[in-house]
């Protein structure tokens, strides 16, 4: 379609970025962790990781200045971070100015990706429009979009993303659940794979050649069966087989270990489809639930820990792969400050988003902090936006996958002043 | 004037979870409106043979229990070994049709093995699989399947919510073909709905939003009448100051939040005085919780200290009667019934009925009947890309399985997208065909058949295809052309026709006049093999 002009800004993004990626190699400590060097310069494609948590998180309960009045005046000690005790928060260093800032217990495996660079925090970030509606917010997030009038748009962000991308790989963009989310809406380029384990076609090759003649044919169903049966062939060549002819099980680098949990067992996907080199570029993750109105001090607790370690998991196996590996996590939008009566808290606005990578300038809290005072806060009640989320993303395409062009990916944003990500 | 056969089918398989030989004899006997007003009105008696497989099936209950503890542990724990009853069994359903206060005592309990709670959701799905296959009254469940998406609670969130299954099933079929105001009071005041989003901790101040938001959002007007964006102040929503909101805003959520305060239910908690409620999983209103003062709610005025109930059912009947919920319902229901974009022309209808039978007790029977007899109904193309429930069912109809679910069904329908009680957020599933038919999900839908065609399922769906392959189908031609027809009510499309004969002739050399001949589990097989492929074309994919 737009082939002419997309590639000449491609190779003035390849150049902006190489130079962006080569400032950012002398990260500290790296080593320590065990990970490989970013090899960015050396690999053939860049990685995106979306993850998504649905049910808008607590960032207030995630990452918060414990010794802010009004944040303490709003809440019970149990909905909010505490600033001593067996449970006090893990102290940052560079958090925004003046306060204390800590990050909630559970989250004890992401500050050691804080620590050593790799992980910068944006609190205060998100979807600008006023909307506390979860799945208006989520479809207008994954549509890279802020106004309910452009709905209508038929494609994701994700799906933009794999467009302006370079290479034809087999499996460019994958969801690690059952069926594609708005994110990669309307994609041809994606597949839907939760876990590689009975990947399989149950009839025998006769059958097979049969079930391609149904999918010839127009429209939507010949077109995706037509994909998964390529995907079945190719794909299945590539797994490493069992003696029994059964696939064997995806063993992760060294020293890795995923726990047991559902949205576990999706990154553990992401990171085989990333080994197995089929030419993964983008990925999309979902971990739900995060719709804490009762019961948030217990809830978030577990929710914190299964987001935390999986991700530190996830990080350290995919960080010696011959790819350059970027990690967003967000939600679509934050919660109230004060807390409701049922130990909870209702939907909010502003919130926290998280950037991980190997050459990133993490180990920091950026943006701006808008302040909990009541005329501070959005509708005086809600943490206010100080950075669009796809200020931050913007940022993150354009400095760390070649190719990508932001203003495809989110059509009629502006960006603002660079918030400094990498 | 009789209606085409191909016509008539085409709106069976619309309306129900698939036709059957049987079903389509007795809407040809009927004819098609004779037939919709008699599924309109359905009565229990008729309905038999699907209740006594219901009576007749027994489920698998399998849990080990350390012993409780004796006295003298030492010595227990001297043994080092781990005391065990293991329980395995094939139960009839025996909470499907308790009353709610028979079910519920288990909440909370930690006594009562895992097993022994989630069992009542276990039996609500089986239920729910057999109704789909056998009920005669076939358009009530496809609206009971509707509505549990509509009000849709998840049984994995907390135990009550699986205790209380049954009888919200029950609640929704009973009022499924009825005034949406009551099935909505139903909904808000059962354990379910109540324990689902939270009402049931809702107390003065701040109240707890989580119902009302999806209240206005998912269950009434709409999030297209959510005009938040562009309102922050009530008197500024259109129509407002003549007391007719086009919609709403956050400051009704947060009225309405308060005018269920104190809708909750008898869970043995202890009060603020320390008394213990009953544990019974019934409705009830706790005067303390409520928040008595005056609120306003799209534009109406609530005074202050009402009695008891009045503010929340007066928020009930102000969101039942607004115009943006009939839009909303007449095109959820449009959407179920004819395509995934309706015809504009047929949800206008849809809805001026929804209005016109607002205080009507078959309110939602009278827009389904416009619906099922509009001219757009009976013109719209097979378009819906059938629900995994529905592409099991309607196979399983259209081959005459015997049919005995277990859990093992279940996972197989998650493993294609749709989560039977298991849906976790308060949307239900996505009613478009592009969420049932990419990815794996397809991939699971493609090994359905297979499933139901190998041993391992014997026993759960038993289709013996050579038992019900006439004598007269000597050739594989004939053979193909009974099954096809069976299933698709016409012959095997023409691009597949050659390779479908080649697998039940198992030879390249395959032709049509072939003699059906070989060891009969072998031709059984081969039938099911066929049956394997036919089910996946377009033809039978899309209803």
């Amino acid at each position: 379609m737009h082939s002419t002009s997309s590639s000449v800004t491609r190779r003035s993004f390849l150049r902006r970025t190489l130079a962006a990626s080569c400032l950012a190699f002398g990260s500290p400590g790296i080593q320590q962790l065990g990970f490989a060097e970013d090899s960015s310069a050396a690999a053939g494609r860049d990685l995106l990781v979306s993850i998504f948590l649905r049910g808008g998180c607590d960032g207030l309960n995630v990452l918060a200045p414990v010794d802010d009045e009004h944040y303490r005046a709003a809440r019970h000690a149990s909905l909010r971070i505490a600033e001593k005790g067996e449970k006090s928060g893990i102290s940052l260093k560079h958090g925004y100015d003046g306060q204390d800032w800590r990050l909630h217990p559970a989250a004890a495996p992401l500050h050691e990706l804080y620590a050593h660079g790799d992980l910068a925090l944006i609190h205060a970030c998100g979807l600008k429009n006023g909307t506390r509606s979860h799945f208006d917010a989520q479809d207008m997030m994954e549509r890279g979009i802020s106004d309910q009038k452009n709905l209508g748009l038929a494609t994701g962000w994700l799906t933009r993303l794999l467009e302006t991308l370079p290479g034809t790989g087999l499996v460019p963009g994958v969801s690690a659940a059952g069926t594609l989310p708005a994110s990669f809406l309307g994609s041809s380029r994606a597949a839907a794979i939760p876990s590689l384990q009975d990947f399989s076609y149950y009839g025998d090759e006769r059958q097979m050649k049969t079930l391609r003649l149904i999918q010839q044919g127009s429209g939507m169903l010949a077109e995706d069966g037509l994909r998964m049966l390529n995907l079945l062939q190719e794909i299945g060549k590539r797994l490493p087989k069992k003696p029994d002819g059964g696939y064997a099980d995806y063993v992760p680098a060294k020293g890795v270990e995923y726990p047991d949990h559902d949205f576990s067992q999706a990154l553990k996907t992401v990171a085989q489809l990333a080994r197995m080199e089929v030419g993964l570029q983008a990925a999309a993750v979902d971990y739900g639930d995060w719709d804490t109105h009762t019961g948030q001090d217990y809830r978030l607790n577990d929710l914190v820990t299964n987001l935390a370690k999986p991700l530190r998991a996830f990080y350290q196996d995919v960080s010696n792969i011959n790819q350059r590996v970027t990690i967003v996590v967000m939600s679509e939008f934050g919660r109230r400050l004060k807390a409701n009566e049922s130990g909870g808290t209702d939907h909010g606005h502003g919130n926290l988003m998280m950037i991980m990578g190997s050459g990133i300038r993490g180990g920091r809290c950026i943006g701006s902090w808008p302040g909990l005072a009541n005329d501070q806060l959005d509708q005086h009640a809600d943490l206010s936006i100080t950075t669009d989320y796809r200020q931050a993303l913007s940022e993150i395409l354009q400095a760390r996958m070649r190719g990508a062009d932001p203003a495809k990916i989110f059509p009629g944003f502006e960006p603002g002043v660079p918030l400094g990500l990498v | 004037m009789a209606a085409h056969p191909d016509d008539l089918r085409r709106w069976v398989n619309r309306a129900t979870f698939g036709a059957s030989p049987a079903l389509m004899e007795e809407v040809s006997r009927a004819g098609w409106e004779g037939w919709v007003e008699a599924q309109l009105a359905p009565d229990e008696p008729a309905d038999q043979d699907c209740q006594r497989r219901i009576q007749k099936l027994r489920l698998l209950i399998e849990y080990e229990v350390e012993r409780p503890k004796a006295e003298g542990g030492a010595a227990k724990m001297m043994m080092g070994a781990k005391i065990v009853r293991k329980v395995k069994e094939y139960r009839p359903l025996t909470l499907l049709e308790k009353p709610i206060e028979a079910v519920f005592p288990m909440y909370g309990k930690d006594g009562v093995p895992f097993s022994e709670k989630s069992r009542a959701m276990e039996e609500v799905m089986m239920a729910t699989m057999l109704r789909a296959v056998y009920s005669r009254w076939q358009v009530r469940e496809m609206l009971v399947e509707f509505w549990h998406n509509h009000f849709n609670v998840n049984g994995d969130k907390d135990e009550s919510i699986a205790l209380a299954l049954p009888s919200y099933d029950r609640t929704l079929r009973s009022l499924a073909l009825g005034n949406f105001r009551a099935l909505l009071e139903a909904v808000a005041k059962s354990a379910a709905m109540l324990y689902y989003l939270d009402g049931v901790e809702s107390r003065a101040s701040p109240a707890n939003e989580n119902f009302a938001r999806e209240l206005f959002e998912l269950h009434t007007l709409g999030v297209r009448h959510y005009l938040n964006h562009l309102h922050s102040k009530w008197r500024e929503v259109p129509g407002a100051l003549e007391g007719k909101p086009e919609g709403y805003i956050d400051q009704d959520v947060y009225e309405a939040a308060r005018a269920f305060t104190g809708w909750t239910v008898e869970n043995g908690n202890e009060d603020d005085e320390g008394a213990k409620r009953p544990l019974t999983g019934k409705f009830m209103l706790r005067e303390a919780w409520h928040d008595p003062y005056q609120k306003r709610v799209l534009a109406a005025e609530f005074d202050s200290q009402r009695p008891g109930l009045e503010d929340g059912r007066r928020v009930l009947d102000l969101v039942a009667r607004h115009p943006a919920t009939a839009r909303f319902i007449a095109e959820k229901l449009c959407r179920r019934f004819v395509s995934d974009d309706p015809p504009e022309t047929l949800v206008t209808k849809a809805a001026a009925e929804f209005s016109a039978a607002v205080d009507a007790p078959d309110q939602i029977a009278r827009v389904l009947r416009l619906i099922l007899l509009s001219p757009e109904y009976r013109e719209a193309a097979p378009a819906k890309f059938k629900r995994p429930l529905e592409f099991l069912a309607s196979y399983l109809r259209a081959v005459g399985a015997e049919f005995a679910p277990g859990m093992g069904v279940v996972y197989c329908l998650e493993g294609m997208g749709q989560r039977l009680f298991r849906w976790t957020t308060p949307t239900g599933h996505p009613d478009v065909s592009a969420y049932w038919q990419g990815g794996t999900f397809l991939l699971r839908r493609w090994n359905l058949p297979y499933q139901l065609r190998d041993d391992d399922w014997k026993g759960i769906a038993v289709c013996h295809f050579l038992t019900h392959t006439p004598p007269e189908c000597r050739t594989i031609g004939q053979a193909l052309d009974h099954w096809s027809a069976r299933l698709l009510g016409k012959s095997a499309p023409e691009k597949i026709r050659g390779a479908l004969l080649k697998i039940l002739g198992d030879s390249e050399e395959a032709n049509a006049d072939m003699a059906f001949d070989g060891e009969d589990k072998d031709r059984d097989q081969r039938l099911g093999s066929c049956m394997a492929l036919l089910a996946v074309t377009p033809e039978f994919q899309y209803r």
